[in-house]
């Protein structure tokens, strides 16, 4: 252990201590900056010691905290640490929205990380306040040729830039419990509009046993199934001009719509989390469910041991309201984002750490934590054996393939984007944020409030408390 | 017979004694003091001011807009709606915790046989981390899969609701789950306090054939009731300003919606509207109610009155 | 000196019957435990039975599971010992500085001293999640970031005044005279406090330090904002990961719980009997 005194900032402390120069509680105060900042440089990038740093420390958030991928992120900065010894990465996982609080708090500080996951629909906000920077540098290097056209399309803007990487993808899917159909006469595959799935809806409910859909009731998760309905149905949720568009016949045919599948929903779907809906499905307390990759973990995890595959666990169609034609879903591709304020030599460093990280061997790690909810970014992936041959890509395959067929056709769209120029509304962030929308929703269908009236308020409501504030 | 305690300190005498007693005394509660001021001021400061300009949570500039965040917060209905729904659930949570503490304090008084593990058992709601309490509750409630639901169907009460997370019902679980998990910081004071109760006094009522209702009522509120003041002003105080709890239940929409109390509202308009002034602004009115309240509070029960000894 | 009663020769004389006073008391039990129950058998059930319809009472299978994963698969051993010795730090040092304060405020009289105690009543008045980031501004400041100590002393700050307030009362109701009497005896005004007065509050002292414990022990909050390092974080940090993982796995997060609360329980079960055993006023020399 080394001696306290080596420490020229503890040194100092001490004896203005012994001198009587500071008193015993600023002394303390002082100390965590000595000795905490000494030994971990600070995380938030800021105050950094009086000493020269021999390594450059970067900072990086992403959005995947579960055991099994930072186990496989640890063990990538490892090896990164090995080949460069002058940079130090410090990777954290959170959940997105304990991440939303923490980045809020590091830019009122005015220290940012230096990277980050974030939201696709957030690129938009942060790129318009000037908080991140473009990374075309760091696309090409990976190589622009091997990325998917639909991950990339979604971080170029109209500047030619490229404002983020995503760390990988998804797109969401209806399962629908292949075990339900027995005996109801029912064939998904037949289906083609909302009317033929309402149609059946009942057939898949047989309360209090199960349902026939399990939807989120929480705003942030009642967002994704507004906007989807709605591009679904043929229209948008914003105009051209980047105004709120509610009370559009196509929204106005969701919020219907909406309360037309009610009657199929688990009792208390208002108060369900995401998750709710997942483990609702996996043990077959809801026929049908809106879900992503992840899915596989919950059957693992709480159906049933005889039930685990894709033949009990289906993916169904999605179907398009009268006034659209053709049915639109949820694109997950978090990117990273490079933060404006931080240091350019750790921006430097995260982007070499990143370079690193794309490589295959590495990738595939990372990739395989989650095999089918984190899908690789490069199209070779998907014709490579060995990446395919993976026992649980193997096993789901249907659910690959029911995610690369929205991919190919175009239809995968980020939250809350309905048209893709929707993509560029400054305030897109702030509105999937905000309650609004689901209040709008939960106001008709549990409510019974009229949907024009419910739309109209809720489009003042974003003029005037999102709109009206990001204006000024 | 009661002597007020700071006539301790009137040692007769030297004004310079006094006022070395005075100095002393003021030391040694200078360290606490200054440590809760600074951790109290900057940020009760920083509030303030942050309260008078529009600010995006993320962008590091601010507009001044003096007193437009607070006219717009008194002309919106839900912000009304928000305080409406923090008073009711500040009052009936604080209410129950009191009545379910003092109950709770009153058997355990008592020795019996396991009083000590029933002393454990009872504390251990408050020692739940509040994320991991209202998710067992959630799941405990949850339509699907909820036990207490299908004990209470299983009872065939009439009149149950389907399921108790919906617009309707969700405040009755937020009150019951708060009571669950704070009753027993009213629980330990009380007790704490109701164990230094002398038994003389007991023991001459008795003599004097009281009965226990009237025991009670006589002697142990009088002495409970310092103790109970500081709770139910603490308590009142916290159960107002509770954010984590009510978010956790409802996430601030979708049957949450109705339990979208002031601190909700606030934490919604702060952190997920991105509106870091006005969310400052809202809970400097917080702060303004919660002032006038205590300023009533200590107009109700002034505090000198229990400077003497019983 | 009048002889300490005891409590079960008291108790026979009372007239409410047995059998509703073992009412309310199983009534209480099952009010507090049942949850803890049903945290309990869920982090032992198999996964799949964790979300059976209609719920399990008594396990169907057994399974370790849960536990194997938490000390195998995660950090959480670690989470815990950092989040004792934050919980230790600021408790120690609030009761320390809670019965000193409060000893100040009631025995010398300083200008002012009611209006700083109501005064410190104001950091309660904000939901601390609006204090989220003027705190971190002012803990950056401070090089508080990222340390356990700086942890301890946002936890102390917002304990203290709760203890000053509990302890003012504890301590106005302890009769002057028996310092008066120590001091007489030749001890002077430390040793007054620590002999004749604080054991005499000490049911309250025990008030104080569960309350600042547990302050310390759950705090989430500023936790998050405050620590970043997977090795710094503490419990309640730790188990919120569990909720955003790909797969929510309840009976890891039941575990993690049961361990997160019952060494806790258990360690007041022990502490506690000093919150009831103080003795009884009237034992005044004449």
């Amino acid at each position: 252990m080394r001696r306290w005194d080596s420490d020229p900032g503890l040194r100092q402390l001490v004896t203005e201590h012994r001198a009587g120069v500071i008193g015993r509680r600023e002394f303390l105060a002082r100390l965590g900056a000595t000795t905490a900042g000494a030994a971990a440089a600070s995380l938030v990038g800021g105050a950094r010691p009086a000493r020269a740093q021999k390594k450059i420390t970067v900072t990086m958030w992403d959005t995947e905290p579960n055991p099994a991928t930072r186990a496989a992120v640890k063990a990538i900065v490892e090896d990164f640490h090995k080949l460069h010894k002058d940079i130090e990465i410090q990777a954290e996982g959170m959940g997105w929205s304990d991440m939303d609080r923490k980045l809020q708090a590091a830019m009122a500080a005015k220290s940012p990380p230096t990277a980050s996951h974030t939201q696709t629909y957030v690129v938009t906000s942060f790129r318009a306040k000037g908080l991140i920077e473009p990374i075309d540098d760091l696309v090409k290097a990976i190589g622009e040729d091997r990325i998917f056209p639909s991950v990339l399309r979604w971080l170029k803007y109209p500047d030619g830039k490229y404002w983020g990487l995503t760390h990988a993808w998804g797109a969401d899917n209806l399962g629908g419990r292949g075990d339900y159909l027995a005996g109801t006469g029912v064939d998904p595959r037949s289906w083609k509009t909302w009317n033929d799935w309402l149609r059946d809806l009942p057939k898949l409910t047989k309360a209090p046993q199960y349902y026939g859909v399990s939807l989120a009731g929480i705003p942030f998760f009642v967002n994704e199934d507004v906007y989807m309905w709605t591009g679904s149905n043929g229209g948008s949720l914003f105009d051209d001009k980047g105004n709120p568009a509610l009370e559009s016949p196509q929204v106005l045919g969701m919020l219907e719509f909406w309360k037309k599948v009610k009657p199929s929903l688990p009792p208390g779907w208002a108060s369900h989390d995401y998750l709710e809906t997942l483990s609702a499905w996996a043990t077959g307390k809801t026929s049908q469910v809106y879900m992503w990759g992840r899915t596989a973990g919950y059957i693992d995890q709480y159906a049933p041991p005889d039930k685990r595959n894709p033949e009990i666990f289906q993916m169904w169609p999605k179907t398009i309201g009268p006034m659209g034609k053709a049915p639109l879903t949820q694109f997950d591709n978090e990117p990273w984002v490079f933060y404006a304020d931080a240091p350019k030599e750790e921006k430097a460093a995260a982007k070499e750490f990143l370079k690193f990280f794309f490589k295959k061997e590495n990738y595939r790690r990372y990739c395989d934590s989650v095999p089918v909810h984190l899908l690789s970014i490069f199209k070779e992936d998907f014709q490579d054996p060995a990446y395919m041959g993976h026992p649980e890509r193997k096993r789901w395959k249907p659910w690959l393939d029911a995610q690369l067929k929205w991919v190919e056709i175009g239809r995968a769209h980020p939250l809350l984007v309905c048209n893709p120029q929707d993509m560029l509304v400054p305030w897109i962030g702030d509105v999937a944020a905000a309650p609004i929308l689901a209040d709008m929703v939960m106001a008709v269908v549990e409510r019974g409030k009229d949907p024009k009236v419910a739309a109209k308020e809720a489009s003042d409501k974003i003029s005037r408390d999102i709109i009206g504030k990001a204006k000024s | 017979m009661s002597v007020r305690a700071d006539t301790l300190v009137a040692v007769p005498g030297r004004v310079s004694r006094r006022r070395r007693e005075a100095l002393t005394g003021i030391g040694l509660l200078l360290p606490s003091v200054a440590l809760v001021l600074a951790f109290t001021i900057f940020p009760v400061g920083y509030n303030v001011w942050l309260g008078f300009y529009a600010k995006h949570s993320l962008r590091a500039t601010s507009a001044w807009v003096g007193l437009g965040n607070y006219t717009q917060i008194l002309a919106d209905p839900d912000f009304w709606r928000s305080v409406w729904l923090a008073t009711v659930y500040a009052v009936m949570s604080t209410a129950l915790q009191i009545v379910v503490g003092v109950a709770g304090a009153l058997i355990l008084h008592r020795r019996f046989a396991g009083c000590d593990f029933l002393r454990g058992v009872a504390l251990f709601p408050y020692m739940i981390p509040t994320v991991i309490a209202v998710f067992v509750w959630r799941w405990l409630m949850n339509d699907l899969y909820g036990v207490i639901p299908y004990v209470l169907g299983a009872l065939r009460i009439p009149g149950m609701p389907e399921a108790w997370l919906t617009h309707s019902t969700i405040m009755w679980v937020l009150i019951v789950l708060s009571v669950w998990t704070f009753f027993p910081f009213v629980l330990v004071n009380v007790l704490a306090r109701l164990q230094t109760i002398p038994l003389e006094l007991y023991d001459a009522a008795r003599v004097d054939g009281a009965s226990t209702v009237r025991q009670f009522v006589h002697i142990t509120l009088p002495q409970l009731r310092n103790v109970l003041l500081i709770v139910l002003l603490l308590r009142g105080i916290w159960m107002f300003t509770k954010f984590d709890v009510p978010w956790l239940l409802g996430f601030g929409g979708g049957a949450g919606e109705a339990i979208r109390t002031l601190p909700v509202f606030t934490y919604q308009r702060s952190f997920t509207y991105y509106q870091a002034g006005m969310g400052a602004a809202l809970s400097n009115v917080m702060l303004a109610l919660l002032l006038m309240a205590v300023t009533i509070y200590f107009v109700a029960f002034p505090p000198e009155a229990d400077e003497t000894d019983g | 000196m009048a002889e300490r009663s005891s409590r079960g020769r008291r108790g026979s004389r009372r007239p409410v019957s047995s059998a509703a006073e073992w009412t309310l008391r199983i009534g209480l039990f099952v009010f507090c435990a049942f949850p803890l129950y049903w945290m309990l058998v869920s982090s032992l059930k198999v996964s799949h039975e964790l979300l059976a319809s209609p719920p399990t009472f008594w396990p169907h299978e057994w399974d370790l599971r849960a536990y194997r994963k938490l000390f195998y698969e995660t950090n959480f051993w670690k989470y815990f010992q950092n989040t004792i010795v934050v919980s230790a730090i600021t408790t120690v040092i609030v009761v320390t500085a809670g019965v000193i304060g409060a000893y100040s405020l009631t025995r010398y009289a300083f200008p002012g001293r009611t209006l700083v105690a109501r005064m410190t009543l104001l950091a309660y008045m904000f939901p601390p999640i609006i204090m989220l980031v003027p705190l971190f501004l002012l803990a950056r400041e401070f090089g508080l970031v990222n340390s356990l100590l700086g942890l301890a002393l946002t936890y102390i700050s917002f304990a203290l005044p709760y203890a000053l307030w509990i302890l003012r009362a504890f301590f106005q109701s302890i009769p002057v005279e028996l310092e008066h009497a120590a001091l007489i005896d030749g001890a002077n005004r430390a040793q007054a406090l620590c002999y004749v007065v604080a054991p005499l509050a000490l049911p309250g002292i025990i008030a104080t330090a569960i309350f600042t414990f547990i302050v310390a022990w759950n705090d989430f909050l500023f936790a998050l904002v405050l620590i970043g390092r997977d090795e710094l974080k503490t419990l309640a940090i730790g188990i919120n990961d569990f909720f955003h993982m790909a797969v929510v796995d309840w009976g890891l997060i039941m575990a993690a719980s049961v361990l997160f609360t019952v060494p806790v329980v258990l360690f007041f079960l022990a502490v506690h009997r000093r919150l009831t055993t103080g003795m009884v006023a009237g034992s005044v020399t004449g």
